[in-house]
């Protein structure tokens, strides 16, 4: 069984499922860089041998590739060379359009291989709208949409037409906490918090992510913020709260494959995001399944399941999974194409590239008839 | 200060939220009153369907969260006034905590309390009082010759809190706990109200003194430091707070501090040497959670 990865080969990502599959005493994945896709310098077709298996892993973490989706998704690439540096939030609409077409062009090539994870499921993963619509279609209980503002103008009409007062904001092809604002108001005050830094220029505000947690409260502020972000449209969220446990706040990382829950994590904070890059903690899984019932803890990974088959052509997904305060329900609040990054944590013995190696080989074990 | 959890114990008793029509075990349980986001019912009708369920003359704990989804605007106000009128019903409670709302329910400073001070006539057996929220709360006159433990949790509190407390009459009283908070989040006090209130010191029994959370935390060691009051103290809590060299210096001078057997000083702005030379002091000492100014890099979106 001959792996192929479509990846960033310097990523710890690649390094790891390479070392679960040679582990696994199979031939070493051919790496396929998304540097060398997008520049052309090499084609699929021409890398892939006739009947692989195709992992495609994620793009993020490479500023030149970055880089290089933004300007495919774009026409005006000079001045993407001058205005774009790493860690700034900027043409997000653009880098989307350019992963979408970059996961197009893999459609139908390579045909006589297996693709893990469909080129098509996963631009809809990215675009949370998109995504969280199908989950709800399907049944997922999921945070309420109400809809995209592009402006701090629409958001305020939208606050007063719906009465929803606290709510999340979302860059709606964003990962990793970037342009994400919990936002909260009441009549007399309104608190953003968000790991997006204002930095003002000469030639205007210009956003980064930071790995610091702000807390922006003015008004001019806010309104700066919600501008300069909705440029690209901003998804708004109903904010569903989130369930306590010794002293912090928690979401659930669970990783499902083949459809099925396995690793998990535990993610505590002080605030609303989550993130583990935000300084955040690992927590005590033990700790909550002893807070929640048997039927509950079920409910929960049936949830998982039900997300997974809303996306079947694709092997695994990285689901953000909440609790509710009562600890009697849950939801789903993101579906991640590439949320499978979680060093240290094992199911059954494996981690989470092994189990999908593993999983994988049971299944076309079940299936002989596929490549 | 964020508050993110709700309680799973309370008074002495396991806490658990109360369903309509869920069958009361009032000797192992505590009842939180909460409406989970989107619920259909009201907060009235969980607590009437509460206050008729069968044993109800025997629950000792009762905690109050969650009331309505616009509850930083509604004011707990009649919350409060139907906990108060619900006395009669709740002949045994010694717990009350009104307020048990977490950050993501609803920001501590956005919470809309009210006078509670009828809970001190209501409630003649009560032990244990708590309290979340400082925006438009009054404990009132405070007489009560039961209770031993308060805690006061605002984002910041304003200084006629302190002065309240300064007229109280609690003589039993064994544990304050009082989250003083920033100035930018309701703290209107200054340290001469917290000075005043532990000269007035009106609890004869008091053990726990917890002096949290506060944006003046040096000065605050400061007064504690000088104060009489802490010869009777058993633990001493400066935690949550900006608490750095300076107010450390003044609690290693104070001859009463040696005598405590608990000192928490956790989340702290203190030096690495000042941190040694506090946990050299003759009791259990806290210096947890050493906050410093870091340098904060900028990430590249990880893509997932």
């Amino acid at each position: 069984m001959q792996f192929v990865v479509i990846g960033n080969p310097e990523n710890r990502r690649v390094t790891l499922f390479t070392d679960a599959v040679t582990r696994r005493g199979l031939p070493t994945p051919i790496v396929a860089s998304y540097h060398d896709l997008l520049t052309e310098r090499i084609s699929l077709g021409d890398v892939v041998p006739s009947g692989s298996v195709i992992r495609l892993d994620s793009p993020g973490e490479n500023a030149d590739v970055e880089r290089l989706l933004i300007q495919r998704g774009s026409r005006q690439t000079d001045r993407i060379e001058s205005e774009w540096q790493p860690g700034r939030i900027l043409h997000q609409r653009r880098w989307f359009h350019g992963f979408r077409s970059l996961m197009e062009s893999f459609d139908g090539v390579c045909s006589d291989s297996a693709w893990m994870s469909s080129p098509r499921d996963i631009p809809i993963l990215f675009e949370k709208p998109t995504c969280l619509n199908r989950l709800a279609t399907a049944g997922v209980p999921v945070p309420r949409s109400l809809g995209i503002v592009s402006s701090f103008e629409e958001l305020q009409a939208l606050i007063e037409r719906t009465d929803e007062r606290r709510l999340f904001l979302k860059q709606p092809w964003g990962s990793s906490a970037s342009g994400v604002l919990a936002f909260q108001t009441n009549k007399r005050q309104t608190i953003v918090t968000t790991s997006t830094e204002m930095v003002s220029t000469p030639d205007g505000v210009e956003l980064y992510n930071s790995l610091r947690v702000r807390r922006y409260t003015t008004f001019p502020e806010i309104r700066q913020l919600i501008d300069t972000l909705g440029h690209d449209g901003l998804h708004v969220e109903c904010w569903l709260p989130k369930a306590g446990l010794a002293g912090k706040t928690f979401d659930l990382r669970i990783v499902t494959i083949a459809g099925e829950p396995r690793q998990m994590v535990m993610r505590t904070s002080s605030g609303p995001l989550t993130n583990l890059h935000l300084g955040n903690q690992r927590g005590d899984l033990a700790l909550l399944r002893s807070r929640m019932s048997e039927a509950t803890w079920e409910t929960m990974l049936e949830t998982c399941r039900q997300t997974a088959a809303v996306f079947p052509k694709t092997f695994c997904l990285g689901l953000d999974v909440l609790i509710r305060p009562n600890f009697r329900s849950c939801a789903i609040i993101e579906a991640n194409a590439f949320g499978d990054l979680l060093p240290r944590v094992w199911d059954r013995g494996e981690d989470t590239y092994t189990a999908q190696v593993t999983a994988w080989q049971r299944a076309t074990l079940r299936r002989p008839s596929r490549n | 200060m964020a508050f993110g959890e709700h309680a799973e114990e309370f008074d002495g008793k396991k806490v658990v939220d109360y369903e309509v029509g869920m069958t009361l075990e009032p000797e192992t349980t505590n009842y939180r009153l909460r409406l989970e986001y989107d619920s259909e019912e009201s907060f009235s009708e969980l607590l009437t369907d509460f206050l008729t369920a069968e044993n109800v003359d025997r629950v000792t704990g009762v905690l109050t969260g969650a009331y309505s989804e616009e509850m930083y605007e509604e004011s707990m106000a009649p919350i409060v006034e139907a906990v108060i009128a619900a006395a009669p019903r709740l002949p045994s409670l010694t717990g009350l905590f009104i307020g048990d709302i977490i950050y993501e329910e609803n920001e501590v400073s956005w919470i809309q309390q009210t006078d509670v001070s009828p809970v001190w006539t209501a409630f003649p057996k009560l032990r244990t009082f708590q309290v979340r929220g400082g925006e438009g709360l009054s404990l009132g006159d405070i007489a009560h010759d039961q209770l031993k433990t308060l805690i006061v949790q605002t984002g910041g509190m304003p200084r006629e809190i302190l002065q309240q407390l300064a007229n109280a009459q609690l003589p039993e009283l064994e544990h304050l706990e009082l989250y003083l908070g920033d100035s930018g989040y309701g703290w209107t006090g200054t340290i001469a109200d917290v000075e005043a209130l532990l000269q007035a010191n009106r609890f004869p029994k008091l053990k726990t003194l917890g002096l949290k959370n506060s944006e003046i935390a040096d000065d605050v060691a400061g007064v504690v430091s000088v104060s009489p009051i802490v010869a009777q103290l058993e633990t001493l809590d400066l935690s949550l707070g900006t608490l750095g060299d300076a107010g450390a210096e003044k609690l290693l001078a104070c001859e009463n501090v040696k005598t405590l057997k608990k000192l928490d000083l956790s989340h702290h702005y203190m030096s690495n040497e000042m941190m040694k030379q506090v946990s050299e002091l003759p009791c259990e000492v806290n210096v947890e959670e050493q906050e410093t100014e870091e340098e904060w890099g900028r990430y590249v979106s990880i893509g997932e």
